[in-house]
């Protein structure tokens, strides 16, 4: 059965790439393009991992929206994008949110390699 | 008027205790009012009667001022000075000496006192001296507040912009490199989708540098302005025209009630960016098949702006930040917008030089309304 990837990004050309090369390479994508959105979607769907931008509706939208999934979804494993340098500040202010994290990737990130990435969570 | 409240860390050194109480006795119930910076200062004083109990101090806390005695047994006033100096607290230094003569003085200075006085002082002469301390002090407190908050907001505003001006980038050349490697696996439709959308971000990045370079001309002052007499009616006009052919292609009807608008006093490239502003917006955030509304009426010295749309609204709680810098309202149904968030910004920015304010009424998936109101 298809693994199914949920992309939760504001940048619509961003998730428009990365849907393109991970349905190529065999992944059914749901996306949404804000973190309330991505909640609302949640109720409906049950995505194999979520891929999730930090910077969205406001600063830190992905990190709160984080904060929500590890109460509601604390199976679902979530990979992080930032563009975000100084991450390691804001990833420090609430570490039992991120028993989920399974990764952190900076932005930009290339359709490729976020592909690989995911494929590595999946199979683990 | 709000009076902000400073509390001003006083160490008295001298080897008599007497000395040191009677300071401290003076000091404890004195205020000072600084003027510049509406702040009421009260004081903190500690004492140190020793060598040690003076470093003790002065490691422990960190002193606005210190009255320092020249003539100590074990160590002499003038090392201390240099040490406080050296260690780069801001910590001010008064100089007290029962052998007060213009050399010890000039030496003190060089070394980096900030005042001198000479003993036996009456209370009066002491408090004159903390006074004029405390205004040097308090300041200086507030210069390095305000540059620290300048810094601040200065960091913020670049990285908001560098996140800006990234994002089209990487959207760019995220198309690019899916064409280049897989070119031959691409349906045309794909391939005109990812060229279109690619040149959307790249005109969408330029409105941005343009918008930017507006918003700092405006609020550096340093663009000229030239206030004249425009013909209102003429420049609305004009203004509708350039997004005629946008309003056309979703159908969205632009409607123009300028017959009250005569001419006024402004600068036209001002008013431009008013008018093409708020025009743009109510196209842009309208929906398919609805109209915008711009009704112009001057009179006396006052001129009105209202741009009406019939578009999908804003929540009370995003009215609050919509005059930001970069602040785009951003949800499932604007997502699919381009903006630069910093068009209503400027708009705010160029009422204010004409003494008036903008103000919106707006209502979710019924319309908004924006009123601009300038005083010539």
């Amino acid at each position: 059965m298809k693994k199914t990837v949920f992309l939760v990004d504001d940048d619509i050309d961003l998730v428009e790439q990365n849907t393109m090369v991970l349905e190529e390479q065999g992944y059914s994508v749901v996306s949404a393009y804000t973190a309330q959105a991505a909640l609302k979607k949640l109720e409906d769907i049950k995505p194999d991992i979520l891929v999730l931008d930090v910077m969205m509706e406001h600063r830190t939208a992905g990190f709160v929206l984080a904060r929500e999934l590890g109460r509601k979804y604390p199976e679902l494993p979530v990979i992080i994008l930032s563009g975000d340098p100084d991450k390691i500040s804001w990833l420090g202010e609430s570490e039992d949110a991120w028993d989920q994290v399974v990764k952190f990737l900076d932005k930009p990130i290339k359709p490729d390699k976020l592909a690989k990435e995911i494929q590595k969570v999946i199979t683990q | 008027m709000t009076v902000n409240i400073d509390k001003c860390r006083v160490l008295v050194v001298d080897d008599e205790p007497e000395m040191c109480k009677g300071v401290q006795k003076i000091l404890r119930n004195f205020d000072v009012f600084v003027q510049d910076a509406s702040s009421r200062v009260t004081y903190e004083v500690d004492t140190a009667t020793s060598k040690n109990e003076f470093f003790e101090a002065f490691t422990s806390k960190n002193y606005d001022l210190i009255l320092l005695d020249y003539k100590m047994p074990e160590v002499s006033g003038l090392e201390l000075l240099e040490y406080i100096v050296a260690q780069k607290k801001n910590t001010l230094v008064i100089m007290i000496t029962a052998y007060a003569t213009f050399e010890t003085a000039v030496e003190s200075t060089k070394l980096g006192a900030y005042d001198f006085l000479a003993k036996p002082f009456t209370p009066d002469e002491i408090r004159n001296a903390v006074k004029k301390a405390t205004n040097h002090f308090v300041l200086t407190r507030r210069a390095q507040e305000f540059e620290e908050q300048r810094k601040k907001l200065r960091f913020q505003f670049i990285s908001v912009l560098s996140h800006e001006l990234k994002a089209p980038l990487n959207a760019v050349e995220g198309y690019l490199d899916i064409l280049d490697n897989r070119f031959n696996n691409i349906s045309p439709e794909d391939f005109h989708m990812m060229v279109n959308r690619s040149k959307i971000r790249i005109e969408g990045m330029r409105k941005l540098i343009f918008d930017l370079l507006d918003l700092t001309r405006i609020e550096s002052g340093e663009k000229k302005r030239k206030l004249e007499n425009v013909d209102i009616k003429q420049m609305a006009q004009f203004s509708a025209d350039l997004f005629a052919e946008d309003a056309a292609k979703r159908n969205i009807s632009i409607e123009l009630d300028i017959e009250r608008a005569g001419e006024f006093c402004v600068d036209k490239s001002e008013l431009e960016i008013i008018f093409n502003n708020l025009i743009s917006n109510a196209i842009k955030y309208n929906r398919d098949n609805g109209r915008v509304k711009v009704k112009i009426k001057s009179y006396g010295n006052k001129l009105r702006i209202i741009v009406a749309d019939t578009g999908i609204g804003i929540s009370e709680s995003d009215k609050s930040r919509l005059f930001k810098e970069f602040s785009r309202i951003k949800n499932e149904k604007t997502i699919h917008i381009l903006g630069s968030g910093l068009g209503l910004s400027t708009i705010n920015k160029i009422a204010k030089l004409y003494n008036g304010n903008i103000k919106v009424k707006s209502k979710p998936d019924v319309g908004t309304a924006f009123v601009v109101t300038l005083f010539a």
